[in-house]
């Protein structure tokens, strides 16, 4: 995997890019504000299993990593929050 | 006598293995005895009401085994069923049910109150649901009669059941003028299909199948309908289980499944992101698939995962339902070509035709024609839609069945068998999903600031695509990204959603003044706003 050209996003950075991805690919209508905290993101109907993975693909392309099997779990995809504990897990 | 409609499948399971396990899901399990009698009680509430022969009634549940139940309590009151879908927004199916004529709704309360304000006029005859429902609780159902009926309905001793040229159930399908249609399948037609895949595939009593598929998705029929002629058993995938490649994984290994049925895409995702290692499903004996392309690459590998399984793609539109197959004996090159579609389904002919409608050569690309004993009746109240959908029997004139105009180019191979191009108009595949590109552009221009609008559909390596919509706002009109975005997820189901969205001042046309779809993806050749 080639080093990403630019440096790491911050962890606000990363709550920000991963919130508006949210907020535009969500199944159903949502506010940016309403995906703050520990709003359930699949109980909520925003995310389907390919966006889960086209969320998989965008986080990979953000830090220039690949996410293993056991990060793909409903554990880290259920929030916001989880999405970015687990990303700014894996920036290098 | 034979079996000629769908719901004495279940009646004769019952009374030759009532014990046997029908249905599962994660709340419960539900003998062949017992489904019998969960669907038979909700028959008898619809028959009270007086719905039955000649009436649809619509199911919007979440999949479960209650939801089966539904489906066979509607085919038992002699009526047609009509899956909706409860994940797709609440206008959409509005719009179906308004279309769909519903004689009766079976819905949770909370399912009918995200319709009621939409919904005109109300079914005649509801059947509310509690949430979770159980089959064993189904004595506490509620119907409600919104209104009374037209006609005083005959007495149900008096009444006659459905003949099998009556219809079973409308699936509807993405519609290219904006508004999705409505295919009737007759038992007639789902009956052959059943027959065809029971024998095909041999199953058997202790089969597991698998239940991917949303009941509205035509792949479903295989799921609830063969499992039920054979009296093996259906296990429905929870939706949650779904969602992650490695739980999905899990699932299947742990849940004995023997029978898989699905799109490709469910499979992929289990190749790519699932790592799996060694023999993951021992108990795997069939892999079915069908909706799109399988890509070689991927369909190699969960081949050498699963050397105990057969695998078999599957080709056919919810208009005919599966009318070829083909066994994949090895696994594919990653770089081969295209997984052939195989050769017609015994209740099947499939023609390849030129466009003067004659019988094309073996080798020369044509459209597939599909005639035989599975064909749609025809498209819900769309008359001249199904009379332009179907053409007479290329070979033998008036004298053979009509075929039905798939709308897909392919061409039949020197080894007999047939392989898929492409297609003819703006229809895509997208998560197994038809989608009609002129839907999606028929939504985005009710938006009264919308001059013109023309989606297309971008391949993305690997798989699947996505959709771009080129907008042109109209003189002195301002639009916003995020106002469009919220009108498409109002209306449209999420795959049929733009990924994004491009304004433009005009579209680009070829000489003769027709959309030039191909311009609009080539970067430079289209002005942006």
């Amino acid at each position: 995997m080639a080093e990403p050209h630019e440096p790491s996003p911050s962890t606000e950075e990363l709550r920000t890019r991963v919130r508006r991805f949210l907020v535009d690919n969500s199944l159903v209508p949502i506010e940016a504000q309403a995906l703050s905290g520990d709003f359930n993101l699949i109980e909520g109907g925003v995310l389907d299993s390919v966006l889960i993975l086209e969320l998989v693909g965008f986080i990979e392309e953000l830090l220039g990593v690949l996410l293993s099997p056991d990060d793909i779990v409903a554990e880290n995809f259920s929030t916001l929050e989880g999405i970015v504990e687990l990303s700014a897990r894996l920036r290098r | 006598m034979t079996t000629e409609l769908l719901h004495d499948l279940l009646s004769d399971q019952a009374s030759r293995a009532p014990d046997r396990l029908a249905v599962e899901d994660r709340a419960e399990r539900a003998t062949y005895a017992e489904l019998d009698a969960a669907s038979g009680h909700l028959a008898a509430l619809l028959s009270v009401q007086g719905v039955g022969s000649g009436h649809r009634v619509g199911v919007l549940l979440e999949k479960s085994a209650a939801a089966v139940a539904a489906i066979f309590g509607v085919l038992k009151a002699g009526a047609a069923y009509v899956p909706l879908d409860s994940n797709a927004p609440g206008k959409r199916v509005a719009e179906m049910a308004e279309d769909g004529q519903l004689e009766g709704l079976i819905t949770t309360r909370s399912g009918f109150e995200k319709l009621q304000p939409m919904l005109r006029p109300l079914p005649r005859c509801l059947v509310l649901l509690s949430a979770d429902a159980r089959l064993c609780s189904f004595s506490n159902a509620i119907t409600v009669e919104t209104h009374p009926p037209t006609a005083s309905p005959a007495a149900p001793e008096l009444r006659a059941g459905p003949g099998c040229h009556d219809a079973a159930y409308i699936l509807y399908t993405s519609g290219s003028t904006g508004a999705p249609k409505g295919v009737v399948v007759t038992h007639f037609a789902a009956m052959s299909f059943v027959r065809w895949a029971t024998a095909a595939f041999a199953l058997r009593p202790a089969d597991r199948l698998s239940s991917h598929a949303p009941f509205h998705f035509d792949l479903s029929v295989f799921d609830l309908f063969a499992t039920v002629a054979t009296g093996a058993a259906v296990v429905l995938v929870p939706p949650d289980v779904a969602l992650f490649p490695r739980s999905l994984a899990d699932w299947i290994a742990g849940s004995g499944i023997s029978v898989w049925y699905s799109v490709p895409f469910a499979l992929v995702q289990l190749v790519e992101r699932a790592g799996l290692t060694g023999n993951p499903f021992p108990g795997l004996r069939l892999v079915l698939f069908a909706g799109e392309p399988f890509p070689p690459r991927q369909l190699g590998e969960l081949m050498r995962l699963a050397p105990g399984a057969r695998f078999f793609n599957l080709y056919g539109p919810t208009e005919t339902n599966v009318c070829s197959s083909y066994q994949v004996a090895v696994p594919p090159a990653s770089d081969g070509p295209a997984i052939p579609i195989g050769r017609p389904c015994s209740h099947c002919t499939i023609r390849v035709i030129d466009e003067a409608g004659r019988i094309a050569a073996p080798g020369q690309i044509g459209e597939l024609v599909v005639g035989g004993a599975s064909l749609m009746q025809g498209y819900w109240r769309r008359a001249e839609l199904t009379a332009r959908s179907f053409v007479a029997d290329p070979l033998n004139g008036a004298g053979g069945s009509p075929h039905y105009r798939t709308g897909d180019f392919g061409w039949l191979g020197e080894d007999g068998e047939l392989r898929l191009l492409g297609r003819r108009d703006a229809q895509v595949k997208l998560r197994g999903h038809r989608v009609e590109l002129g839907e999606i552009e028929a939504v985005l221009l009710r938006h009264p600031a919308i001059l013109e609008v023309a989606v297309v559909a971008q391949p993305v390596e690997g798989f699947d695509a996505r959709l771009i919509a080129f907008v042109v706002p109209k003189e002195n009109c301002t639009l916003d990204h995020e106002t469009l975005m919220l009108a498409c997820r109002e209306s449209l189901p999420v795959y049929m959603r733009p990924r994004e969205l491009r304004f433009l001042r005009g579209l680009p046309r070829t000489t003769t003044g027709k959309l030039d779809r191909a311009a609009l993806v080539q970067p430079r050749a289209t002005r942006i706003i």
